[in-house]
């Protein structure tokens, strides 16, 4: 049994109460100048974020600009680059980019995409849309199939904010990857960013295992108006499970072709249709004939 | 004498191992959570929250808002909604028998007509009779709903829940601001990982912060000590606790605050546990233990950025009603799930979150007590030094402060919400004086809630008292 009275106990106790006191006091003086010095580190990246839009305004409005010299700077125009390219259309977009080809930020974004920390890589795609010439997306779908699922996100995302259709097929086969897929709203979200002008590229979809993609591939053919899916939707209707089947029909609604009609008047005679995917078909279909059923 | 000896020296043995057990788990809770926060910080892309926002096909989210008796808050929570950032908001608020003018209020604010809203989702039960529903003309997502009360918040929730119509399912509380951008950091893991079943947000009191038209615009440390303590105690449970279970997947509790569910998921479960006081972590719990007998991947996540404010208790009387509530429904949850606790098949949660919970947050005011009643009579019998004595007390008080300190810590490195020095400064104090007055009368309360539970009180909700939010408060 211990003796709680031994000097040992003591000595241990002491020890703890000297540690503990450091601690405390080491937590207290660091909470309160962290917060000090943090608010010194936020006005100064302020002042700097505030001096890389003045610079890339300049940049925008003659294109004459020579690229700033330290790294805090460079680093600053590169996170400003990245925010103000989606907001930028039309020949701004096109100078902004040039601009950042020629002195050597593209060069600097397919590095950063191939270094070894995920974050670094996931920071490099937004770079390199900024700097993006718009036919060039090989780096970009390279990293569909990245090790980190985040970074793979974050090339799917680059990919839909350059706007490149023909990016939609390696879309939908990430999606459908069994070992390293893409998740799929994050493919359905990237896709409708491309807005494909045909349901082409969706042609894997259709015949999916993977529920999920059959549905992605009908819901945006139904928002993007994709008419050439029409067919392809309606027989989701007949082979889909019922979310699948609510998806089509809900994409069919959208796309407003009379004939789909009789397509999801057969759907409502399946019997493996659940009771929740029934009421919303019936509510489709009286839409398609204009009528509001009341709730 | 000697058989009293060998007692007090097996008690006071089992009292060190565990308080160096609940150190040493809670020591690794704050490691993780400190790399989890750091983690997601790096992560934080504006850029994702954009494409999200600007998308259509980004999964809409039911708000599902039980008010009874909120007139003081309801409008700016609505508010803080209805100007949310974020695609497609259904927010439903349920007047759950208020006998206050929480309807008139929202009435007034949102020119509400009376209008049907079909159930969706018949699988979750509701007691409640509902006797009204209204749709609003200036708010087109929003929806209002007056039933008769049971007495529960998970019946009203349950009520609101029959009626959503999105995918998500996001529950906060009537006297709630959520920030502007919460539901879109909130929302985002449920885009970037179909995987993700729940996720929580991070809730803070807005007691002595300003709002204006329904936004938190200077987040201040409140001015008294009780409401204080509370903004600490939320700190180390949101960004220590909840960020580091969360890591290991291990997550027990989402708070019904802010929390958000994927609908198929929560419909499952049968909603809310209409007879449960922890109807928050009763959910999840459940969530957890239907994905794991099916051995189906799943996660459960915190993300530590999004804040909801919510008015904390501003007197003794009322924090120690919803303490010994919150005490008596852990231990309610608990005991109802406890063929979980300690099997491996339930994961991390089933080994060692609800095991800590049992032991350490449900029993341990009582072993406390237990610990110091034995040190005070190894003391008075000579067993023990008083120096010795006085010297573990002190290290176990530091060491409670340092906890507080590490959560505050957090806040500050990643976040800063608390933009003044002063505040911080405050926050620090309240952590050093909290184990001194706070932690004894806490534990009181935490231990009447235990004895509830043990005597299998029937549950009931407390009447809170709200100040609400002036403008410019």
């Amino acid at each position: 049994m211990p003796e709680f009275a031994a000097t040992g106990f003591e000595a241990v106790a002491a020890i703890l109460l000297a540690g503990s006191v450091v601690l405390v006091v080491a937590m207290i003086v660091a909470a309160v100048s962290i917060r000090a010095v943090g608010w010194l580190v936020a006005a100064s990246r302020h002042g700097r974020d505030q001096w890389a839009r003045t610079f890339l305004f300049g940049v925008l409005a003659d294109g004459e600009e020579q690229a700033p010299r330290g790294p805090l700077r460079q680093r600053a125009v590169a996170d400003t680059a990245m925010r103000l390219s989606s907001k930028l259309r039309g020949a701004d977009r096109a100078a902004l980019a040039n601009w950042l080809q020629s002195h050597g930020y593209r060069q600097r974004a397919v590095e950063m995409m191939r270094s070894s920390f995920a974050i670094r890589r996931a920071r490099g795609t937004r770079l390199f849309v900024a700097a993006l010439c718009d036919r060039e997306t090989g780096p970009l779908l390279e990293l569909l199939e990245d090790r980190d699922a985040r970074v793979r996100a974050a090339a799917a995302r680059a990919l839909g904010q350059c706007g490149i259709s023909t990016a939609v097929p390696f879309l939908v086969r990430a999606a459908q990857s069994g070992t390293r897929p893409l998740p799929v709203s994050v493919a359905a979200m990237s896709i409708i960013h491309t807005a494909p002008r045909s349901a082409r590229g969706l042609g894997l979809a259709w015949d999916s295992d993977n529920p999920a993609i059959a549905a992605m591939a009908a819901e945006v053919a139904g928002f993007l108006h994709l008419t050439d899916a029409r067919v392809r939707i309606e027989r989701l209707l007949v082979a889909g499970d019922s979310p699948v089947v609510v998806s089509a029909a809900t994409a069919l609604q959208r796309l407003g072709d009379p004939r789909s009609t009789d397509a999801i008047a057969r759907s409502l005679e399946r019997e493996d249709v659940q009771p929740w995917a029934r009421i919303a078909l019936h509510g489709i279909y009286a839409d398609m004939h204009g009528v509001r059923l009341e709730p | 004498m000697n058989v009293l000896h060998t007692i007090f020296t097996v008690v006071t043995t089992v009292a060190i191992f565990y308080y160096l057990i609940h150190h040493l788990i809670f020591g690794s809770v704050i490691v993780r959570a400190a790399f989890h926060v750091g983690r997601q910080q790096r992560w934080e892309d504006e850029q994702a929250h954009a494409l999200t926002f600007s998308n259509p096909l980004a999964p809409g989210i039911s708000v599902l808002i039980p008010a009874h008796n909120e007139e003081a808050g309801i409008v700016a929570s609505v508010t803080s909604l209805v100007e949310a950032h974020y695609p497609h908001v259904e927010i439903i608020v349920v007047d759950d028998g208020s006998k206050d003018a929480t309807v008139e209020r929202l009435h007034e604010a949102f020119d509400l007509y009376e209008a049907e809203l079909p159930v969706t989702e018949p699988r979750v039960g509701q007691v409640g009779r509902v006797l009204k529903t209204y749709a609003s003309r200036k708010a087109p997502g929003l929806k209002v709903l007056s039933k008769t009360s049971v007495g529960r918040r998970s019946d009203a929730i349950n009520a609101a829940f029959r009626r959503s119509t999105q995918p998500l399912v996001c529950m906060i509380d009537g006297d709630s601001i959520l920030e502007p951008d919460a539901l879109l950091r909130v929302a985002q893991p449920f885009v970037d990982d179909p995987s993700v079943v729940a996720a929580g947000g991070v809730v803070l009191p807005s007691n002595g912060s300003k709002v204006e038209r329904g936004r938190v615009t200077d987040a201040r440390v409140p001015r008294t000590w009780l409401e204080r303590t509370q903004v600490l105690e939320y700190l180390r449970a949101f960004l220590v606790g909840r960020s580091g279970w969360s890591a290991s997947n291990g997550l027990m509790i989402i708070s019904g605050a802010f929390g958000i569910f994927r609908r198929e998921v929560m419909a499952e479960v049968g909603g809310l546990d209409e007879e449960s006081l922890a109807e928050d972590a009763e959910l999840v719990v459940a969530v957890h233990r239907a994905h794991r007998r099916r051995r189906e991947d799943y996660r459960v996540v915190f993300v530590a950025e999004p804040v909801c404010w919510s008015e904390t208790p501003s007197t003794a009387k009322v924090l120690a009603r919803q303490r010994r509530r919150w005490s008596h429904g852990l231990g309610q949850m608990l005991s109802q799930h406890r063929d979980m606790i300690g099997r491996p098949r339930y994961g991390r949660l089933g080994v060692v979150t609800m095991p800590y919970f049992l032991l350490f947050e449900l029993w341990g005011p009582v072993v406390e007590l237990l610990g110091l009643s034995t040190a005070v009579l190894g003391v008075a019998v000579g067993w023990v030094d008083p120096w010795l004595f006085l010297l573990f007390v002190a290290v176990s008080f530091l060491l409670s402060i340092a906890v507080s300190l590490a959560a505050l810590l957090v806040e500050v490195i990643a976040f800063g919400r608390y933009q003044r020095v002063s505040d911080t400064l405050r926050l620090a104090l309240a952590a050093v004086f909290e184990p001194f007055w706070f932690r004894p009368i806490h534990a009181i309360w935490r231990i009447r809630g235990l004895v509830a539970s043990i005597r299998g009180e029937r549950a009931v909700w407390g009447e809170m008292t709200r100040k609400g939010f002036a403008d410019g408060q």
